[in-house]
């Protein structure tokens, strides 16, 4: 873990461009999870009229 | 200027790129989903899926195209007769494909829903609306037929239309709130409803401070309607051909009501037989006069028109004719059908929109196959030749063309 860490503060732009990606796949995971709306309608009889 | 510390910096950086690619990413998918949607759009004209029927997205992209022509109506659209418009259409003969949108039980105030949420797409663009007399037999028409035609994406978008005026939106609100169910799970929806109807100075007041909520919603609404159309495609994307076959021709109409006379004997036999036993002794035209007279439908039809006139639509209004046969069925006289249809022709006749009646043709027991307002092989005849002469400026070949005199 410290040599992550380490490795990290030794590369400041690689270390922002994997939080980055991380922060787009919590956006991803958002999307996926709650981006879908609901375009189904209740069930009902039909009854002819 | 204090950066902050070196680490807060890097999480917001990072924050921010994530969120600039996140939404170039949202951005070109949507451009793509309306490409998508413009490559299938035609070949999804016999399509009655939600995706389609529940959404914006699709209809907005056939109301873009001028070889499309939406025909907006309820169950007759989805029966299985060979001659319905969608079938009679599909490889446009007369260079034009019908795009039916509507299902069992859609009534005025569900299509007026979704003619609102396509919005600006319709500003001087033709459509067909098909009015079933049934939907005014009764005072009020089963609710569950609304709630089974309701989309809350639909009811947002008129709700916070901004192409609407506000008048005709607190009268559509207060109809819509008659049918509780259906936005009793939303309280953005409701309460925009409700400020509507209310229409006070303190709920105007309110509905303003709503607009922006609404209009991110909406937002999103339209993106997640782009995503379903897109999936909806890709799921059946075998069954839906990009280009449809095409056939142009020459329409002989009397050929094509001959054929289809032939073959609605045995339908019109079954109504003859159904006749003998749900003739009722006694007329009923009293009541069923007094029921049409109060029937909630006239007020949905006339906010439809409204709708209509706000958005510039171009509209051709058919309603089918109430056969003598049923007539008989229902223990009316000529008298009461009347009533209908001449209440019908002022509506229309006060927005000036063309209403197609075929009336002349209600002595022909064959041109619906039911009492239920379904047309039969040769009803979807004459309507396809009033279609047919609706999309290419041509004067209806019925006797409406002569409307009656509006009432002193």
């Amino acid at each position: 873990m410290k040599t992550v860490q380490a490795w990290l503060e030794a590369h400041p732009r690689t270390g922002t461009a994997l939080l980055a990606l991380y922060y787009l796949a919590i956006i991803t995971g958002l999307v996926v999870m709650y981006g879908r709306g609901d375009f189904s309608t209740p069930p009902f009889v039909y009854q002819e009229f | 200027m204090n950066p902050g510390p070196p680490t807060r910096r890097s999480h917001l950086t990072a924050a921010l790129a994530a969120l600039v690619v996140a939404g170039a990413a949202l951005a070109a998918g949507l451009v793509w989903c309306q490409r998508v949607e413009r490559r299938y759009v035609h070949a999804l004209a016999p399509d009655f899926s939600d995706a389609k029927l529940q959404g914006a997205a699709l209809q907005r992209a056939a109301f873009a195209e001028d070889d499309l022509l939406i025909l907006y109506g309820s169950s007759e659209l989805t029966q299985d007769v060979p001659t319905t418009a969608v079938r009679f259409f599909q490889d446009y003969p007369t260079g034009f494909r019908v795009f039916p949108v509507g299902k069992h039980g859609t009534g005025a105030l569900a299509v007026l829903q979704k003619v609102a949420a396509v919005g600006p797409g319709v500003r001087g663009r033709k459509a067909a609306f098909s009015i079933s007399p049934g939907f005014f037999f009764y005072e009020v028409f089963d609710p569950g037929q609304y709630e089974g035609n309701f989309s809350t994406m639909q009811a947002y978008e008129l709700a916070f239309s901004s192409r609407l005026s506000r008048e005709l939106k607190r009268d559509v609100a207060r109809r819509m709130l008659a049918f509780p169910n259906t936005v009793d799970d939303d309280w953005l929806l409701e309460t925009a409803l409700d400020r509507l109807a209310g229409d006070s100075a303190t709920d105007r007041l309110l509905y303003d401070a709503l607009r922006p909520l609404g209009a991110l919603n909406n937002a999103i609404g339209r993106a997640q309607d782009h995503v379903e159309a897109t999936l909806h495609i890709l799921d059946d994307d075998t069954t839906f051909e990009t280009a449809p076959a095409r056939g142009p021709r020459v329409l002989n109409w009397s050929r094509l009501v001959k054929n289809a006379a032939n073959v609605v004997g045995s339908l019109v036999e079954k109504k003859r037989k159904q006749v003998t036993k749900l003739r009722p002794k006694t007329s009923r035209d009293k009541a069923f006069i007094e029921t049409v007279g109060k029937a909630k439908e006239w007020t949905d039809t006339e906010l439809l028109l409204r709708t209509l006139r706000e958005l510039g639509a171009q509209p051709l209004l058919l309603t089918m004719p109430i056969e003598d046969i049923r007539l008989e069925a229902a223990g009316l006289s000529p008298a009461a059908r009347r009533v209908f249809t001449e209440r019908l022709h002022r509506l229309a006749q006060a927005y000036n929109f063309p209403l197609l009646d075929f009336r002349e043709y209600e002595n022909d027991p064959g041109f619906l196959s039911d009492f239920f307002d379904h047309l039969s092989e040769k009803g979807w005849i004459y309507y396809n030749r009033e279609l047919d002469n609706f999309y290419h400026d041509r004067i209806p070949q019925t006797e409406q063309a002569a409307l009656p005199n509006p009432p002193p």
